[in-house]
């Protein structure tokens, strides 16, 4: 063998150019989304939420911790503003809801709630996804319903999703990508996508009925980048990532907490009333999850009593 | 651009490829980085004001990356290949090469974290002795300590495996 010391440089420099090219795009967006889910794992998060203190959450939490300084542009909404940041008002009948500073606005049904059945609702619904596959007996015979998966994209799984997208343009600064909208069945149904990866955040979208292509074609377009000084209600309980909905238990509401709180929110538990639910299980959240907020904002968990 | 997110673009790749090395897998390397610049980010007057920058967050990555390894009981040593692997005499020499290196790369993934990471330090960073022990926060003897003891547990390592076929292991107790 060559000389030890001359040796281990080498094996340093080849593991040193091991790097996956996404690297820097994925640790930017989970330092701009104040998120470490995924990668990061729990040890980080208090760190993440003391550095979103200490970076900006001042002037009664109104304004953006900025970790990096990029200026966006949203129909009106100026995203330098020195003061207080407004929320972005959805086109009428419709909501925004989305993870970290990405939102798309869904029609006023869509619920983040919807009862789920092996992760599939009969409602229309928004929901997270983690990629996670579960074999349930009896799937097929839930009919489709139209849905928003919100998929992060810093994860492996959300990555393997951005893959299968080209490059579409730019959404308020930050480059975009789509999936190709496809549409067909019986009962007639489009599935389409899209993402902005660099902050760390994609939609794979499904609408059925009637009406499925305008609509479809309506959450495309309504794309947002949110200004800083924004974010949304964590979606998801960020260990093992899924959306909450009605009767998730006293733990999942715990870890619920925990995401919400370091992504820079104030969350405070409610008991209110709820039949058929056990107590301390999860009832819903107001502001809605993966709804548009302030940073620092309260955030109400409603338990049930 | 605002200085911290310049200063972000302007050392990302360095700090990326060092915690590459320090910890050997490219997912904690993000994770190691992606904590380091919060922290950065945190004392960003410290970091922003130091004579070197630089290496003002080679420090703070070595620190989360040795706070990161004690939290942690196991950690992951590479899959080793035979030495013996390849049949082809034009590759042969290849291959021996290679499956040197991955016996280096395995035992040094064993080595106690402060000696690995005075290694990386000396021999990927090409740092001096100072300039290591003010990185580690240790005294200059104790590095030249260190150096000396890891070089010496793989000299002893790798004849061992060699001696014996080179047997490798998947996942070790942290040592």
């Amino acid at each position: 063998m060559r000389g030890l010391e001359e040796a281990v440089g080498e094996v340093f420099r080849r593991d040193a150019r091991d790097i996956d090219a996404f690297a820097r795009t994925r640790v930017r967006a989970a330092l701009e989304r104040g998120n470490t889910s995924g990668r990061g794992r729990s040890s980080l998060l208090p760190i993440v939420g003391v550095a979103l203190v200490v970076a900006g959450v001042v002037s009664g939490g109104l304004v953006a911790p900025r970790l990096f300084g990029h200026g966006t542009s949203n129909g009106g909404v100026d995203a330098s503003s020195q003061g207080p940041t407004m929320l972005p008002s959805a086109p009428s009948g419709t909501h925004y809801v989305g993870l970290g500073r990405v939102v798309v606005a869904v029609p006023d049904s869509w619920k983040t709630t919807a009862p789920q059945y092996c992760r599939v609702t009969r409602d229309a619904a928004v929901m997270f996804d983690s990629g996670v596959v579960v074999n349930c007996p009896n799937q097929a015979s839930v009919a489709p319903a139209s849905s928003v998966l919100v998929i992060d994209t810093t994860r492996a799984y959300g990555r393997h999703v951005v893959d299968q997208m080209q490059p579409a343009g730019a959404v308020d600064g930050r480059p975009k990508f789509e999936g190709s909208v496809g549409c067909g069945g019986k009962i007639r149904e489009c599935s389409g996508a899209v993402a902005v990866p660099a902050l760390g955040t994609a939609f794979a979208i499904n609408t059925v009925g009637a009406g499925a292509e305008g609509e479809m074609s309506g959450i495309l377009k309504s794309l947002r980048v949110l200004p800083n000084g924004l974010t949304t209600v964590p979606l998801s309980t960020g260990r093992f990532p899924y959306t909450p909905t009605l009767g998730s238990s006293a733990r999942e509401v715990d870890l619920l907490i925990a995401a919400m709180r370091s992504a820079g929110l104030k969350p405070v538990t409610e008991t209110v009333a709820s039949d058929g639910v056990e107590s301390g299980a999860f009832v819903a959240s107001v502001p809605a999850l993966g709804t548009p907020v302030r940073n620092g904002q309260r955030i109400t968990v409603e338990v049930a009593e | 651009m605002e200085a911290f997110d310049l200063f972000v673009e302007q050392q990302f790749d360095p700090l990326m490829r060092l915690a590459r090395v320090l910890t050997g897998n490219p997912t904690e390397a993000e994770d190691v980085v992606q904590e380091s610049l919060l922290r950065a980010h945190r004392k960003w007057d410290q970091v922003s004001t130091a004579q070197h920058p630089a290496a003002y967050m080679r420090r703070v990555l070595v620190n989360v990356h040795h706070s990161r390894r004690r939290s942690r009981r196991w950690i992951e040593v590479p899959l080793g290949v035979s030495a013996t692997s390849s049949s082809d005499s034009i590759h042969h020499d290849r291959g021996k090469d290679h499956a040197e290196e991955q016996a280096l790369r395995q035992v040094i993934a064993l080595l106690p974290m402060r000696q690995r990471t005075a290694l990386v330090l000396r021999y990927y960073e090409e740092m001096e002795i100072r300039e290591i022990a003010d990185a580690m926060r240790l005294k200059p003897s104790t590095v030249r300590s260190n150096l000396s003891r890891a070089l010496d547990r793989l000299r002893k390592e790798l004849a061992a495996a060699t001696t014996q076929g080179g047997e490798s292991c998947v996942v070790s107790k942290r040592p």
